[in-house]
């Protein structure tokens, strides 16, 4: 998204400042204005999912194995939509804890947050993702 | 952690729980593996973006007209030697024949000289 800004406002770079500074301006105002947008987070619907992602759904409420490989982007795709609903707090432990495969021990030593406070946060953000999995698996079935 | 959710599924390596199986882990496993395969190799911004971003910065892209105007230049003057280079060698080549002939010409007298009686 910043990338995307940063070219559409090339016309706007004056050379006034480096080029460099310009950019970290364009980024920083682009990440405070997505988290303004995501305080206001609306709650995943099933028709805003893509036919993939429904048929991920339906898989999981189906069968109890592991998702085929093919599937694997989709399900991305869907987690993806879950953190959406997350704080960004929460959406970080989980990025880090279950799709980047780290440890609790380096999570702390890459965010500073206490080990405890790392495993609630972990907590509360998989109870909110669970309730609203079985949200749209209940919509499916 | 007394309330720690009984069915979290972390990495083996993460010092918390081994992985369970509700809808939710496998939904994570699933979308960790996808995760490692999609991602872009190397930064999209890069050097074309400094260049296009200086382009415009000094208005109507001069840098660029510059280089494109070095490079005609360069071009033209490798046409030019190379040119003269051509017609100096076609000159030479022609002092040579010219030279040849007549030393095959006088060559040619002396060899009917010794022969005639």
């Amino acid at each position: 998204m910043i990338f995307i800004k940063v070219f559409q406002k090339l016309s706007q770079f004056s050379g006034k400042v480096p080029l460099e500074h310009w950019v970290s301006r364009i980024a920083v105002n682009t990440c405070l204005s997505q988290i303004e947008s995501e305080k206001v987070r609306p709650e995943l619907r099933h028709a805003d999912l893509s036919e993939e992602e429904q048929a991920v759904v339906e898989n999981l409420a189906a069968s109890s194995d592991e998702l085929a490989p093919d599937r694997q982007f989709a399900s991305r795709q869907l987690v993806e939509h879950l953190l959406e609903m997350l704080r960004p707090a929460e959406r970080l432990v989980i990025d880090l804890l279950y799709l980047q495969g780290r440890s609790v021990e380096e999570i702390h030593q890459i965010t500073g947050l206490g080990l405890a406070a790392i495993k609630v946060r972990a907590f509360r953000a998989r109870q909110k993702m669970k309730a609203q999995l079985k949200k749209i698996e209940a919509r499916t079935t | 952690m007394k309330d720690i959710d009984p069915s979290t599924s972390l990495p083996p390596s993460s010092g918390l729980r081994p992985a369970g199986r509700t809808s939710l882990d496998r939904l994570l496993r699933s979308a960790s593996k996808a995760r490692d395969e999609s991602t872009p190799a190397e930064m999209p911004f890069g050097f074309d973006t400094r260049v296009v971003a200086l382009a415009r910065k000094n208005g109507n892209g001069p840098v660029l007209a510059g280089l494109f105007r070095r490079i005609a230049f360069a071009s033209a003057a490798v046409i030019v030697l190379a040119s003269a280079g051509a017609y100096f060698e076609f000159n030479r080549n022609g002092d040579a024949l010219t030279g040849s002939g007549n030393e095959f010409a006088i060559a040619d007298s002396a060899i009917q000289d010794e022969v005639a009686p």
